[in-house]
């Protein structure tokens, strides 16, 4: 099992047209199954972008991505978010006309699941989550607080059971007792379900909780990439020495 | 129901678009401009031009309801787009929505409260137009009110009023609830069955009656042996399409359909070249003036054999012989403020004019036998000029809000509100026989319609018109009424 590359990316870079530099500049990086790969940078270092760009969402402008060996390009783009990525996303995205029932399912209805099949799997994630299913299943998003909301919006990336989870700073707009908590069902579920896990941050002490590897991006590139003994023992920039030992401000 | 499915056809119209705009934004400030444009074209002026086209009755009144519908939907489909969360649109995308599924289950979902006040507003609207397409024999309440304006009737006009405040209300009581399943949270399962029903019901309700009316126009058509009778918006016109629809009744096995009420020359005149109005009353000088557009002669001489020989080589429609009056245009005054001033002739009043204010209908205004040939032949020039409904001028001279107005000299009412015309000492006017006009292949087809209506030919003099005229305007009798009693009289 280790050492399989689930995901690899070999000299990307991403433009856009409204900016001077480049967001994501000829970075090659290798996921392997099963890891947690932490993606930590300040605002605007390209990690977001680096996350689209392996959900498909943008396009490289130049390299390729491959995902299980196969350029990302031979997949139905559409079917591969809904089979093998699930996302979380920063600002949760829950939709706000629909129950927390009906958001956790709607990728399998999409993907035209059996009702029963899709009741018991929201049943069971709301479970996972530490959600009461008989409090929650019929309550609408603005009925939740915001740890609730991102519990729900972890139990919807999970409901296809896809390989891989792409996490865009989840927790970043909630307080610390909440994150922390759920940092803690992050953990639980990773090795509960085995996945693959893109997690994007800007809080080191996230990244050092959380990934087995740690990538610091600045400025469209990968300074370095490593454990945590790795980067606290042999920091490559002042960049990096910075960020250990007084975090991104 | 006009109402309902020119707010369905308009929303089938407008929501696609609204969604095309959304995506594709090269046209988007065209198309929203030219639609905000196109809510500033006045719905009566729409009318009259679509007749030429498309005729009278449903189908133009549909366009036109329609048209003003879109704009109000569009925009607000629009904007109800743009105007969702961009984190949902993200989470759609990043979840593997495709394009379409994308629209269905989040943006439109979440657009639909503003799209829904979009269509409100279009209704509201359309309500009030639909009210106007009376004008062109849409039928319908406004019926009632122009009805009611035309024979100075309140309680035909609250007829029509009332029950289209109503269904204004009922129509907004409707949407409001179709709001509300979207607003209120519905326990799991009931909303789209719900949501279902109402949109069945309503399309169902709009085809029933459409192919309803459909039916009931193809069963009068079909019979083959059905005149269409139509008259202006004004009282005397009423009575003389009553007295010739009474009589072909009467006399002949033709069924006669009534399109009493259809607005101005243009429209009945457009209406029957195209074969939708078979038979009116019009006026020598009229014809003259405003649809053959020969200048005003001043001479006095009688126009009528110039006017029926044209009418016949041009439109191949036939002048029958003239009731046996002339309602000769002219502007009234009060008999009170006439003694103050001494005047007796339009050129008196010129010399005062500059004085006074004038009311008069919107075709008395721009029509070169009307104001502008007028003030050119006496050299009139009025303080201020009032564009109001025939039947409104009335009130305003009696209320001193004016102290001019355009008058027809056989008109009831000139007797009611104490007003004496004012002779036209130059002779601006031809006369203004008034005819049966009749297209050429209905009068061959059943010549016993001139049979039927011989009678009438120079039957009715001035002062007969006028009393009858005063029986509808003054007594409050109806036009049907009133032409039933003269035939018995006729006899």
């Amino acid at each position: 099992m280790k050492n399989q590359k689930i995901i690899q990316l070999i000299n990307v870079s991403k433009f856009y047209a409204t900016e001077e530099n480049p967001s994501v500049n000829r970075i090659s990086l290798t996921i392997e199954r099963g890891e947690c790969l932490v993606l930590i940078g300040s605002s605007g270092s390209g990690k977001t972008t680096l996350l689209k760009l392996l959900n498909g969402l943008e396009k490289p402008s130049s390299g390729s991505i491959l995902i299980k060996d196969k350029k990302i390009e031979t997949y139905n783009i559409i079917a591969l978010r809904r089979t093998f990525f699930g996302y979380v996303f920063q600002r949760i995205g829950l939709f706000p006309h629909m129950t927390v029932r009906e958001n956790i399912e709607i990728v399998l209805r999409l993907n035209k699941k059996p009702r029963v099949f899709r009741t018991k799997k929201v049943n069971e994630l709301l479970e996972f989550m530490h959600l009461n299913p008989d409090v929650y299943l019929d309550r609408y998003p603005d009925q939740l607080s915001g740890g609730e909301q991102q519990r729900v919006g972890v139990a919807r990336a999970l409901a296809t059971d896809s390989e891989c989870l792409f996490m865009d700073e989840p927790f970043g707009a909630l307080d610390a007792v909440t994150r922390y908590d759920l940092q803690d069902e992050i953990l639980r579920l990773k090795k509960a379900f085995k996945k693959t896990i893109v997690f994007v941050t800007h809080d080191i002490a996230e990244a050092f909780k959380l990934g087995d590897r740690i990538a610091v991006m600045n400025e469209g590139i990968i300074e370095q990439i490593g454990t945590q003994a790795e980067i606290c023992e042999a920091p490559k920039t002042p960049f990096i020495e910075q960020l250990v030992h007084r975090g991104l401000s | 129901m006009l109402v309902g499915f020119s707010l369905f056809l308009a929303s089938a119209l407008a929501i696609p678009l609204g969604i095309l705009l959304v995506r594709f934004s090269f046209l988007r400030h065209t198309i929203l401009r030219a639609g905000s444009i196109s809510q500033t074209i006045p719905s009566l002026a729409m009318l009259g031009f679509l007749v030429p086209l498309l005729g009278l009755g449903n189908v133009p009144a549909l366009v036109v309801l329609t048209f003003y519908a879109i704009y109000p939907i569009l925009r607000s489909t629009y904007t109800g787009l743009i105007s969702v969360p961009p984190e949902c649109i993200e989470a759609a995308e990043g979840l593997g929505f495709s394009n379409l599924q994308k629209l269905g289950w989040v943006e439109l979902p979440l657009a639909l409260p503003i799209m829904i006040s979009g269509l409100r507003i279009a209704t509201a609207s359309t309500i009030g137009i639909a009210t106007i397409a009376a004008f062109i024999g849409a039928g319908g309440l406004g019926d009632f009110i122009t009805q009611g304006l035309a024979l100075n009737n309140s309680a035909l006009i609250l007829l029509g009023a009332i029950p289209i405040a109503f269904l204004a209300l009922a129509f907004d009581y409707g949407i409001s609830q179709l709001e509300n399943q979207f607003h209120h949270r519905k326990k799991k399962g009931s909303r789209s069955p719900r949501l279902k029903t109402i949109l069945l019901g309503i399309s169902s309700l709009g085809i029933v009656f459409l192919g309803g009316n459909y039916l009931y126009q193809e069963h009068i058509t079909a019979k083959g042996t059905s005149i269409t009778i139509a008259s202006k918006n004004f009282t005397e016109q009423y009575i003389l399409a009553e007295l010739m629809a009474q009589l072909i009744e009467m006399k002949t096995p033709l069924k006669v359909v009534r399109k009493l009420n259809l607005g101005t020359t243009d429209i009945i005149h457009q209406a029957l070249l195209k074969g939708d109005v078979d038979l009116y009353p019009e006026y020598s000088g009229t014809a003259y003036l405003t649809i053959l557009k020969e200048p005003p002669s001043q001479s006095g001489e009688d126009i009528f054999p110039k006017v029926r020989g044209a009418y016949k080589d041009k439109f191949n429609l036939v002048w029958l012989k003239p009731f046996g009056f002339s309602n000769s245009q002219s502007l009234a005054v009060k008999k009170d403020f006439a003694q103050a001033h001494n005047l007796q002739n339009l050129s008196d009043l010129a010399l005062i004019a500059p004085d006074l204010t004038i009311a008069a209908p919107p075709e008395f205004l721009k029509r070169p036998d009307g104001m502008l040939g007028l003030s050119q032949s006496y050299g009139l020039e009025f303080k201020n000029v009032m564009q109001v409904d025939p039947n409104l001028m009335y009130m305003a001279i009696d209320h001193q809000e004016v102290e001019v107005i355009a008058a027809f000299t056989t008109d009831g009412k000139l007797q009611k509100y104490q007003l004496i015309p004012l002779n036209d000492d130059k002779k601006f006017y031809p006369p203004y026989h008034c005819a049966p006009v009749i297209r050429a292949t209905i009068l061959t087809a059943y010549p016993e319609i001139y049979e039927a209506l011989s009678v009438l030919f120079g039957h009715i003099d001035e002062e007969k018109m006028r009393r009858l005229n005063a029986k509808v305007d003054l007594e409050g009798r109806t036009p049907f009424d009133v032409a039933q009693e003269f035939l018995v009289e006729l006899n």
